[in-house]
């Protein structure tokens, strides 16, 4: 595995995930391409039912077991994930990949104690109990939990929802990880949490050397900690690029109308929240053409014929979209 | 982000049974054999009068204790009545006991579970006490007990049986009530002026009563039982009144000289109780599958 | 913890006082006279008032009820109305035979029940798993006391495996264990039904939660998630059952206990209650309720141990 700079740490190339259900097959990720540079933070954004919680649990190959994989790769450096073995995938996990969950709540097992839970995750070491404890004491000192030492004998219920939070990213990082999965990290928390935990993962994104994949809907968040942001719809990557570009120039419909909608920056007073009319497609029946076209203002002729390829509008700045196409 | 979606399902409570539901029922391949055998037994019991070929207090001292003959299709116990017309008019015993209680129980512990969550604290903590208190009895002892203060009879059965399950409907009724009592639709309500008594009926009584029903489809096979095994003891019905505990009774006395009482007074009973069991347990999956743990 | 074990103690011996307050008012709220039906309608009126003097039902009710809470913690139940001989003596006597037949009957339960309920948790939908909860809802559905009969007349009568009546002789262990086989097959079949079924359903919604699905993301070996992490809260739900299950078959072995004509405190009961013999009914009663109470406050102690959200939560 070589580990030169320009390697990303992953790359999903055309990776397409169904799942079966009694109704049908459900397509939830369309040729999805995407490349997590080493020790950059890039944000997934989207509404519910976008694919982003598929695309995560392709890369850690955590998927239900309804769901198949029909195409594609996920790259770990130069291995691709989806043909490792079940040894070196274990391996990978918490190793060298880790995600930190969306609940704080539920994400820990009520009936252990966090020091346990802690130490147990670096099972594959071979150092002492005591040595285990002294870096998970650590750990916790780092994401800010005051008296570390007595509190790892405590139980999560004893902690509350933002200290949880700061738990799980402590346990993600034990292990040094390439890679952190912030799968929404604070939805469940409030604002004042919310802050406290993105200005937490700056400050150790820097300290730990990895890349963060940080997924949310939240574009403010997106913006403030993420060097580049891929937008999702209904399962296909839709715009993808450098977060400052794509924010001030989005060349996707949807992208646009994201950014519109986004509360905290409509500037006039308005009489109504701007929505965006239709609803998102069945991901069963899909329909020709651009997945966006039937809710887009902006469509014309070939937008409900054929499927819009990638194009490019800078060397970081890609647009699904046919408006795009002479770029 | 913003779709159009106003997601106003706020239903963390039970919605109203749909006719899709029902659909559900019939394709759970347990539920429909439950199906079938309630409305068997339960048309049988009903038809009973038509359908028996003897009257059921009839006896023939020459046939008894026989097996099935051509005469008697179940066989006879051992006055010579037969057996097949006194499973039809057991049925009859069981079906009416299991509607008559669970519908007291459900009607009571809707009530009492409806008062404790919506009335004063004190109140709501002295009736779980009592509730908890019943349930701390173990039933069939608690049955003996009060048989031995009044005296056998199928009114004692029915009212022990309600006494013992009452505490479960409440249970519900009152965790429902409890539930519902702090959420903002209720509260609304009550601030503009509306009646305790008629916030209950209009807005709890709705959400309360599908999960009292599934649990009053699913207490049924139990109802059944308890009256069963107390006949069987001699403590339920009189003689010569028939119930398939009393069948089995005589069945189980006279066990060597034939086995056919038993098996033919048995298994009326065990259909029953599987018939019910299924389709209780079909329902709540059809209907709760919250409740259901799959 | 210790706190816990104090409150939820008083709430068991409060609960009890209840019930028995319950049932003695069931006494007195009852139309009719218990002497008269106790003693049958050729009871003279002097023979009912020598029995209600006897029982102690001419006094305020306060004063019995009082009475009756201080006989019971000194042990003292009453005597039995024919024998005389002390009703705590008599249920002493009985009450190993049932603990015998409800702690064997529940044993196997468990050690059928529950690996059947891991398994199916583990391979979910499979025909194994269908078939197994067909089999559990059935043997939760039939009573017990059919599967008693039928199983007498097919292992006794028809098939003369097993001897049909009594606890065996009273030297010989083995022979007690052969009259103990049948009856303990028919009350525990039920509890292997339910706990399979329990077993199952929490195991199934314990693997599907999100701090499972944590300790996948971080490569656990599968076996410590199973039985680690995930068994550790699905058997909470389980104990509680078991406490339930202990009282609930003490008090119906009383079915096995007659189909089989074995001795035990059900047996005992029965014929107290054919006999009008208030003391020994009653007697019975207190005594399996009692156990119940403890029976459930110990698997609730025993869940407290284990899970420390309940310790918090006083």
């Amino acid at each position: 595995m070589s580990n030169s700079r320009n390697v990303p740490v992953v790359d999903i190339s055309d990776l397409t995930v169904d799942f079966q259900t009694q109704r049908g097959d459900v397509r939830a990720l369309r040729n999805v391409d995407l490349t997590i540079p080493q020790n950059k933070t890039v944000g997934v954004v989207g509404e519910s039912g976008c694919g982003k919680s598929t695309l995560i649990n392709s890369i850690l190959r955590l998927l239900a077991p309804n769901a198949s994989i029909t195409s594609g790769s996920v790259k770990f450096f130069d291995t691709n994930i989806l043909e490792m073995t079940n040894t070196e995938l274990n391996d990978l996990r918490g190793q060298k990949i880790s995600m930190v969950f969306q609940d704080p709540m539920t994400a820990l097992n009520p009936v252990i104690t966090v020091g346990k839970q802690m130490t147990d995750i670096l099972f594959r070491d071979e150092s002492s109990r005591t040595k285990k404890l002294e870096k998970a004491r650590d750990m916790l000192q780092m994401v800010g939990i005051p008296d570390a030492i007595e509190r790892l004998d405590d139980y999560p219920h004893q902690f509350s929802g933002g200290m949880r939070q700061r738990i799980c990213i402590a346990m993600a990082l034990m292990m040094n990880p390439a890679l952190l999965i912030a799968d929404e990290p604070t939805t469940a928390l409030d604002v004042t949490l919310e802050a406290q935990v993105i200005h937490l993962l700056r400050e150790l994104r820097s300290s730990f050397e990895c890349s963060i994949l940080f997924v949310s809907h939240n574009l403010g968040l997106i913006a403030e900690l993420c060097d580049e942001v891929v937008v999702m719809y209904a399962g296909e990557v839709v715009e993808k690029g450098d977060v400052f570009d794509l924010f001030h120039n989005p060349a996707h419909p949807y992208t646009q109308r994201l950014l519109e909608c986004d509360p905290a920056r409509i500037e006039k007073t308005t009489e109504e929240l701007p929505t965006i009319s239709g609803r998102v497609p069945d991901l069963i029946e899909l329909p020709p053409g651009c997945i966006f076209s039937p809710r887009c203002t902006s469509a014309f002729e070939p937008c409900s014929v054929e499927a819009p390829p990638e194009f490019s509008i800078k060397e970081n700045h890609k647009v699904r979209c046919f408006l795009n196409q002479n770029d | 982000m913003n779709s159009n979606n106003i997601s106003s399902d706020s239903s963390d409570f039970r919605r109203e049974p749909r006719f899709s539901n029902l659909i559900q029922l019939v394709k759970n391949p347990l539920g429909l054999i439950g199906l079938i055998i309630v409305i068997t037994i339960v048309s049988s019991a009903i038809c009973a009068d038509w359908i028996a070929p003897y009257d059921y207090k009839a006896f023939d001292i020459k046939a008894r204790l026989s097996g099935p003959t051509w005469d008697h299709i179940l066989g006879t116990d051992n006055l010579g009545r037969d057996t097949f017309s006194r499973s039809l008019y057991g049925g009859r015993v069981a079906l009416s006991v299991a509607l008559i209680s669970v519908s007291l129980s459900l009607l009571i512990g809707l009530f009492l579970g409806m008062l404790a969550g919506y009335g004063p604290r004190r109140l709501d903590s002295v009736l779980v006490l009592i509730f908890d208190s019943i349930r701390s009895f173990p039933t069939i002892m608690f049955a003996l007990a009060v048989i031995t203060i009044v005296g056998p009879s199928l009114n004692t059965v029915i009212a022990v049986v309600v006494i013992t399950t009452v505490p479960g409907y409440a249970r519900i009724a009152r965790t429902q009530t409890l539930a519902l009592k702090h959420t903002e639709f209720i509260l609304a309500e009550r601030s503009l002026g509306a009646k305790p008594i008629r916030v209950m009926f209009s807005h709890i009584v709705p959400n309360v009563i599908a999960p009292l029903l599934i649990l009053a489809s699913m207490d049924i096979p139990v109802v059944i039982t308890i009256e069963a095994g107390l006949s069987f003891l001699g403590l339920g019905v009189k003689p010569p009144t028939a119930s398939w505990g009393s069948i089995l009774n005589l069945g189980y006395s006279f066990i060597r000289d034939t086995p056919w009482m038993v098996i033919a007074g048995g298994v009326p009973l065990i259909l029953t109780t599987l018939g019910f069991t299924f389709l209780g347990e079909a329902l709540r999956d059809a209907f709760d599958p919250k409740l259901k743990k799959d | 913890m210790l706190i816990y074990i104090v409150k939820r103690m008083f709430l068991a011996v409060l609960i009890v006082c209840v019930a028995m307050l319950l049932l003695l008012s069931a006494i007195h709220l009852v139309p009719g006279d218990p002497a008269g039906i106790a003693l049958g309608p050729r009871a003279t009126p002097e023979m009912r008032e020598a029995f209600r003097i006897r029982m102690g039902l001419d006094q305020p009710f306060v004063l019995q009820y009082a009475k009756f809470i201080a006989n019971v913690v000194t042990g003292d139940l009453g005597v039995d109305v024919w024998s005389n001989k002390p009703v705590s003596s008599i249920i002493g006597a009985q009450l190993p035979h049932t603990l015998q037949l409800t702690l064997l009957g529940l044993g196997w339960a468990i050690i059928v029940g529950i690996p059947l309920g891991c398994w199916s948790s583990i391979h979910p939908n499979s025909w194994i798993d269908r078939l197994a909860g067909v089999i559990s809802v059935s043997a939760i559905a039939v009573p017990s006391f059919i599967i008693a009969i039928y199983s007498l007349l097919l292992f006794t009568v028809t098939l003369r495996w097993f001897p049909a009546i009594g606890a065996g002789d009273k030297g010989d262990p083995w022979d007690q264990l052969v009259h103990l086989v049948l009856p303990s097959f028919a009350i525990g079949l039920g509890w292997v039904g339910y706990l399979a079924r329990l077993v199952r359903a929490s195991m199934l919604e314990t693997m599907g939660e999100n701090h499972i699905r944590m300790v996948r993301a971080y490569g656990l070996p599968s076996a410590r998630i199973t039985y680690h992490y995930a068994l550790k809260l699905a058997i909470l739900p389980t104990v509680a059952l078991l406490g339930v299950g202990v009282g609930a078959l003490l008090s119906g072995a009383v079915f096995a206990e007659i189909v089989f004509a074995r001795p035990g405190i059900g047996k005992l009961v029965y014929d107290a209650v054919m006999t009008r013999n208030y003391p020994i009914v009653m007697g019975g009663v207190l005594v399996t309720t009692i156990l119940y109470a403890a029976s459930t406050l110990i698997s609730d102690l025993i869940t407290a141990a284990l899970d420390p959200r309940v310790r918090a939560n006083l």
